[in-house]
């Protein structure tokens, strides 16, 4: 198999693909605990919510650079999927848009109006999370049909988005489990909890109508030895959810101990889930339309392309580790002095 | 390719629409801009507040978590 892909050239597109898919689900993550948060404090105080946009001002414009990233490696190794995909998604690109400008601005204005305008920009904020979540999972959504605009497909899709949602807060709330304290830590507890338990049955709703409808990625999971090599996922998942089920009841500990462990939890169990879903879909870029080999550039502009790649992802991972660093420990009050 | 053979399928009343609310969101924000411009440089001529010490904006981005605060 690797011989076969190093003889025949194939091993381009598909470093690309793996590229393309680390990127993804590196935003998935990043920018995944900060519309979380964005969503979260239309539960909170006044002053909560204050805390919690501190807790993530300092890193969600630079979580949005993985998507860039990885919408930019489709546009320049995979031209012909990019051009389907984005046209096929046109209005909930559009929407997410929307919502991100919103959201953006919001991060300033709210601290510069005059203080009765505030909750405006609250309201915005809130919003513009909600609306750039719910367009990223309808998008997801009506990737994984295949862009299937029946009824049933549009269906399938908004069950995503909410699902997505609410799978961004709970990452959210373990973000804010870490960065906080108090009564807001405690708060995001309960948050995470619900959330938990709401995007786990949504996760598992889709494992389970994914192979039923599509005989292609139920045969990529069910045939005989195969279905031996992947039980660990869905094992490893199950008990990775359990274990944060179980911590979950008992946060926050006494002097704080593991108040990182349930986000590093979280973070596993998206990475697991990431996996499954990038099996069920190869070889196919656009599900059931396209393969990666197929929708692939020329390998001369890709192996320009990797250099490139191959420099810049370094120097963003690079500063993505140093801003984390720099910004560690809880989120505290804002000034500007 | 010409123009017209590189557009997708993608309708022209939607392009429109969209096009339409983006521009409408740009003209509320810069609008939002200007009040907001207005309001901070008739606060900045107040000598009242003046002194940087004591103005704790809060809610803001910036300056958002140290690490000296950890403790």
């Amino acid at each position: 198999m690797i011989e076969h892909i190093i003889a025949d050239g194939s091993w381009l597109p598909y470093s690309f693909a793996f590229l393309m898919g680390l990127s993804m689900l590196i935003y998935a993550v990043l920018d995944g605990y900060d519309l979380g948060v964005g969503m979260l404090i239309d539960n909170a105080t006044w002053h909560e919510k204050d805390r919690m946009i501190a807790s993530i001002g300092p890193f969600w414009d630079a979580n949005e650079t993985w998507l860039i990233l990885g919408v930019g490696l489709l546009l320049v190794a995979f031209p012909m999927a990019h051009g389907l995909i984005l046209t096929e998604l046109y209005l909930p690109v559009a929407i997410m848009l929307f919502g991100l400008i919103f959201r953006g601005v919001a991060f300033d204005f709210r601290a510069k109006v005059p203080y009765q305008q505030k909750w405006r920009w609250n309201n915005r904020f809130f919003y513009g999370s909600l609306l750039t979540s719910l367009a990223q999972g309808y998008m997801l959504g009506s990737y994984i049909t295949g862009f299937d605009h029946s009824f049933a497909g549009i269906a399938f899709s908004c069950l995503i988005a909410v699902v997505l949602c609410s799978a961004y807060c709970l990452v959210g709330a373990c973000w804010l489990i870490m960065k906080t304290d108090g009564t807001l830590q405690e708060k995001s507890v309960k948050w995470a909890r619900y959330h938990l338990i709401n995007s786990v049955s949504g996760l598992v709703a889709i494992s389970a109508v994914t192979p039923l409808l599509n005989e292609r990625i139920f045969a990529k999971w069910f045939d005989f030895p195969e279905v031996f090599m992947l039980a660990p996922i869905p094992l490893l998942t199950g008990a990775l959810i359990i274990w944060l089920y179980m911590l979950l009841r008992k946060m926050p500990l006494a002097q704080d101990r593991y108040c990182w462990l349930p986000f590093i939890i979280t973070i596993g169990i998206y990475v697991l889930s990431f996996i499954g879903l990038a099996y069920s879909f190869f070889p196919y870029i656009v599900p059931e339309h396209m393969t990666i080999v197929d929708a692939a550039a020329a390998p001369e502009s890709l192996i320009i392309m990797l250099f490139g790649a191959l420099i810049v992802l370094p120097i963003l991972i690079g500063y993505t580790a140093l801003a984390y660093y720099i910004f560690r420990g809880k989120a505290t009050e804002l000034r500007y002095d | 390719m010409t123009t017209a053979e590189a557009l997708g399928p993608v309708s022209g009343g939607m392009v429109l629409s969209t096009l339409i609310v983006y521009l409408s969101i740009y003209a509320f924000l810069t609008m939002a801009y200007i009040y907001t411009l207005f309001y901070m440089a008739r606060r900045a001529g107040d000598g009242g507040q003046r002194d940087p010490e004591k103005q704790i904006v809060m809610g803001g981005e910036r300056n958002a978590s140290l690490p000296s605060a950890a403790e």
